[in-house]
């Protein structure tokens, strides 16, 4: 039994058991706690004090990095986020893009993925270790796979990447 | 190179307080019948109570209409006479009052300003990048531009289908104003929400608790540190720093005695998010239980338009076939549930005592309950937020258990924006017990 209480102490720890013990003398001293019970919140909001202090000054702190993007273009802070991806897959390949063709990207991670299938959209694109010639109606691949696709056209090219349409 | 940002976005702001002080000048007729005699609301906790309302109302309305085929930026267009009625009323009562604002309040606003100052550089400063932003919310804003309509197809390539749209629609309704795909606009916009939130929690201590606990609570509030990356950090344009405003602001309406205006929010809680919709049914059952007696009964149907209106979301889903990833039932056959339950337990009762993530707030929240139990027990609106906090911890707990994701790593990835769903409630709650209108009981 105790060797069971005793491994309940660290699961507690001193968060729930200063509660408890708040609440024992509560309900079983509340004369006593009455007298106390000020000191008990000054000193637990006190505490918290400290730690909010710091916690909004490491938020002050965080303002000196924010100042260094804070002024670019919107378009300036998403190409510093995702670098090309914006470019190639909005502003290069989303105007060919129509409801119902499958697209594959090839060899992507998986970040890369979610910002093609918005982009897109609607076009329904999957991740593919090759181009799936079978049942997609186009293929996002690098400029040097090119060559291996001599049947599909070239409908646009951005950066290192193509996108090739069946005819 | 701001005013294209800041135009559009301010406008989505100004759209939702204005129509969403229309709705509370109609629901406050409604709640007079209800508890009558009760106290004014501040004034600041009335227009962050009716940001709130406005975002849900204007992009539900949006959401519906569209499935008319009527694309989403017509039906805001359609809100801007409305929110402009809004601000006439809003106007005309302020003549009619006669405004008090001490020193010791515009000092506290100003110290507000200055760290909403921080809050919002550093939001500003960059794209949205969380996960499930990049996964699912900032798509779903951008099929949602592009269709200009919610149908079927909207949302089949992405996470999470099951969504609701407030924040997506919101997105959208950025994108359509700039003529492009500006995360940076959707977060100005967004940034209206905090704004509301600190409104709400200012208005609603100043009313209730001393100078210094009023102080207390808000610097604990704001210098959380998942609340500070939900509204200025990583989790920008996630939608669980909503489910916890929506929830946090209908808790202020209730303590309030503004019946009809808790139930107004937090039915809309669900459309923040579906998880809101444990807290949606068990207010509502608690409501109805707790104040039967105070509801007139001729004003009973206008308690199920909220109710109805929280639901759509979820029919609309069953009737184009789509349902959560989280409910697979036939996994609780196939796991030791029982140990799966406990580890849920265990997982929250680290995260509760987390200093890093939640400095003493529940330590604050505990305490103060067990140890004012009476005041609770006597207090409906304390039964209702307390008893609806205990089935929504309880609902994560079940989810926790019966979803078919590794557990450990799901409780890793998910406690803390769970948690926050409850936390800013947790610290009304405590300020509650701690202020004014409780000290007669203890």
């Amino acid at each position: 039994m105790l060797n069971k209480l005793s491994a309940l102490l660290p699961l507690l720890g001193w968060f729930y058991l200063s509660i408890f013990a708040i609440v024992a003398v509560r309900y079983i001293f509340p004369k006593i706690f009455k007298k106390i019970e000020w000191l008990i919140w000054v000193g637990f909001g006190c505490w918290a004090l400290v730690l909010s202090t710091r916690s909004i000054a490491d938020e002050i702190k965080l303002y000196k990095i924010s100042r260094e993007t804070l002024y670019l273009s919107s378009e300036q802070k998403i190409i510093r986020e995702i670098a090309t991806t914006y470019e190639i897959y909005f502003k290069a390949f989303h105007q060919f893009m129509e409801r119902g063709s499958h697209i594959n990207v090839v060899d992507v991670s998986t970040k890369e993925l979610y910002y093609a299938r918005m982009y897109l959209y609607p076009a329904a694109i999957e991740n593919k270790i090759d181009c799936d010639t079978k049942n997609s109606k186009g293929c996002i691949i690098h400029v040097s796979q090119r060559n291996r696709f001599l049947y599909y056209r070239l409908v646009g090219q951005q950066d290192d990447k193509v996108l090739l349409m069946k005819e | 190179m701001w005013n294209d940002i800041l135009f559009p976005a301010l406008l989505v702001c100004l759209v939702y307080l204005g129509t969403g002080l229309l709705m509370n000048a109609l629901i406050d007729q409604l709640d007079k019948h209800v508890i009558q005699g009760a106290a004014p609301l501040d004034q600041i906790l009335k227009i962050g109570i009716a940001f709130l309302l406005g975002a849900g109302t204007v992009t539900f309305i949006q959401f519906i209409v569209s499935l008319l085929r009527i694309p989403i930026i017509w039906t805001f267009y359609g809100f801007i006479p409305l929110a402009l009625v809004g601000y006439f009323f809003r106007i005309k009562e302020m003549f009619h009052s006669k405004p008090h604002t001490s020193l010791l309040r515009i000092s506290v606003w100003l110290l507000l300003i200055g760290l909403l100052f921080f809050f919002f550089t550093r939001s500003f400063s960059r794209t949205m990048y969380a996960w499930d932003t990049v996964a699912f919310w900032m798509p779903k804003m951008f099929a949602l531009w592009q269709d200009k309509i919610v149908q079927k197809e909207t949302f089949e390539f992405f996470n999470h289908p099951e969504y609701p749209l407030l924040l997506p629609m919101t997105g959208a309704t950025v994108y359509t104003l700039y003529n492009a795909p500006n995360e940076v606009a959707v977060k100005v916009a967004l940034f209206g929400f905090t704004v509301a939130f600190v409104c709400i929690l200012e208005g609603f201590l100043h009313r209730t608790t001393s100078f210094p606990k009023k102080a207390f609570f808000l610097v604990l509030m704001l210098s959380i540190f998942i609340f500070r990356e939900h509204i200025a950090g990583e989790y920008v344009g996630t939608a669980d720093i909503f489910v916890g405003m929506y929830i946090f602001a209908g808790a202020a309406a209730l303590l309030s005695k503004r019946v009809y205006l808790a139930l107004s929010l937090w039915s809309l809680v669900p459309w923040a998010k579906s998880e809101g919709m444990v807290w949606m049914l068990s207010s509502a059952i608690l409501i109805v239980f707790f104040y039967w007696k105070d509801i007139p009964k001729k004003f009973l149907g206008y308690f199920l338009i909220p109710l109805m209106a929280s639901f759509t979301w979820s029919i609309y889903n069953k009737f184009i076939g789509i349902s959560s990833q989280y409910f697979k039932f036939n996994e609780l056959y196939a796991r030791p549930w029982a140990e799966y339950a406990v580890y849920s337990v265990h997982a929250f009762r680290e995260e509760f005592r987390n200093l890093e993530k939640w400095n003493l707030l529940f330590f604050f929240f505990f305490a103060s309950v067990l140890t004012r139990l009476r005041i609770i027990v006597r207090t409906p609106a304390l039964l209702v937020i307390m008893l609806s906090l205990v089935a929504q911890v309880v609902s994560y707990m079940v989810i926790f258990t019966i979803a078919p994701e590794e557990q450990a790593t799901f409780i890793a990835a998910a406690i803390s924006r769970l948690t926050l769903h409850v936390a800013p409630t947790m610290l009304l709650v405590a300020a509650y017990l701690f202020g004014k209108e409780t000290k007669e009981y203890v």
